[in-house]
């Protein structure tokens, strides 16, 4: 029953430790981000698998991206995804208009360089979900004012 | 596992046949808000029926149980508020409002998530409290080292869960240490985690008590490793009720004294009260 604000306050600690145990070398070079990806691959992964039991069968890319729209987006965050583009070759824009780990840290430009350490995370639930889908893919993200964020998935055709 | 209400929409409005009737109490505040006395509610149900619940003074939602649970009022929902002593929603515990407490005239958003992802999102923590762990002891050689920085991650998360806790459930203040003892056990655990330990072993001076938790939501799908034996998993815990009950000018002490994880058949943790925090005036003003 854990309650979004839980979440949202351990998500915010995870940053932080993870940024304060790091030398400093690896802060500039983006280990970090990379660390924070990583544990939101797993938990995407082990996320998938326990919401997609009972859910019938993806007819293809597209059905998966709206599933991760509408109800992985809604059962993690309240709300689904308010816009979803795509180029129908792989790759897709999921914005999100008020995503709620940036809320609570600024309605505009303040802290905007900030911002890409609290997207990693989701970065890697995307990924980690979509990669126990059977989808290989990259999720990069970007903000350009809070807290409305772009998240930005390319498939890779093996 | 947990008791899945049903999906009734909250009333937005409380029907007039269990309106109570106000009365003056002896308190002269009487600004608009209504002011309510002893309320003797009258029985719904006919003598066949279940039991009606017990009277809340403030809680919204059982002041209009028949309209707001009608069909789905049954004997578990009875016997849920027989014993619960916070009512569903989380809001407002039965005894500790005090007589003449004011009705919130906003009711807090509704924290409760839809019926069927109330499970996912507890598994969302779990799963992320997990990977957070597997990095700390990635990062960190020594399992000493790990529990401190889960203690200390949890202290940081208690002192501001302490004024979302506050804002949300509207309690009053705690006389002593015993009153604390229930609204952490029956008001804050229900309210984030879903559980509710039961409070047991208290040491005779009434300064130290246990928590006792049957299922432990965040060890769900964890083993401890051998190499790991000495990892305190859920220290975040112990962290969260320190930095929470400082902020409320306690200062406590919580660790662990058995943990399912280790092979014990519960997980129990022990609260020890220090002292009371003073409020330390700058010099000059005293």
């Amino acid at each position: 029953m854990a309650d979004e604000a839980l979440f949202l306050l351990l998500h915010n600690e995870m940053v932080t430790g993870v940024y304060k145990s790091a030398d400093q070398g690896e802060v500039e070079n983006g280990r970090c981000i990379t660390k924070l990806e990583n544990m939101g691959f797993r938990v995407g992964q082990g996320l998938i698998e326990r919401f997609t039991k009972d859910t019938a069968r993806f007819k293809d890319e597209l059905d998966i991206m709206k599933f991760i729209c509408k109800d992985f987006w809604t059962t993690i965050f309240k709300k689904q995804i308010d816009n979803l583009r795509t180029n129908h070759q792989g790759i897709y824009v999921l914005q999100d208009n008020k995503f709620r780990l940036l809320t609570q840290m600024s309605a505009g430009k303040q802290y905007l360089d900030h911002a890409p350490k609290y997207l990693a995370f989701t970065c890697g639930l995307i990924r980690g979900g979509l990669s126990n889908l059977g989808i290989k893919s990259i999720v990069t993200a970007e903000v350009s004012a809070m807290p409305a964020c772009k998240f930005q998935v390319m498939i890779q055709k093996i | 596992k947990s008791f899945v209400f049903c999906g009734l929409p909250r009333p937005l409005f409380v029907s007039p046949n269990v309106f109570f009737p106000l009365r003056q109490s002896g308190l002269s505040d009487s600004s608009g808000v209504a002011q309510l006395g002893r309320i003797k509610r009258p029985r719904l149900h006919s003598n066949s029926g279940p039991p009606a619940p017990p009277s809340c003074r403030v809680c919204p939602y059982l002041r209009s149980e028949r309209s707001f649970y009608g069909d789905f009022w049954s004997e578990r929902t009875a016997a849920l508020f027989r014993e619960a002593v916070v009512c569903p929603e989380g809001l407002i515990p039965f005894s500790a409002a005090p007589l003449g407490a004011r009705l919130p005239l906003a009711l807090p958003p509704c924290s409760r998530p839809l019926p069927g992802s109330q499970r996912e999102s507890s598994e969302l923590f779990t799963l992320t409290y997990g990977a957070l762990v597997t990095q700390l002891c990635k990062d960190y050689e020594n399992d000493e080292d790990v529990n401190k920085q889960l203690d200390k991650m949890g202290y940081n998360i208690g002192v501001r869960l302490i004024e979302d806790f506050l804002a949300r459930s509207n309690v009053g203040r705690c006389h002593d240490f015993r009153e604390t003892a229930d609204v952490i056990a029956k008001v804050a655990f229900k309210m984030y985690l879903g559980i509710t330990p039961s409070i047991t072993n208290w040491s005779p001076a009434g300064d130290e008590f246990s928590l006792i938790l049957e299922n432990n939501p965040l060890v769900d799908f964890v083993e401890l490793p051998d190499n790991h034996s000495s990892l305190i998993y859920s220290n975040l815990l112990c962290g969260v009720l320190r930095g929470a009950l400082e902020m409320v000018q306690m200062a406590v002490d919580v660790k662990f004294v058995q943990d399912t994880l280790k092979g014990d058949g519960v997980t129990e943790i022990r609260m020890r009260f220090i002292k009371r925090i003073e409020d330390n005036l700058p010099a000059g003003e005293e």
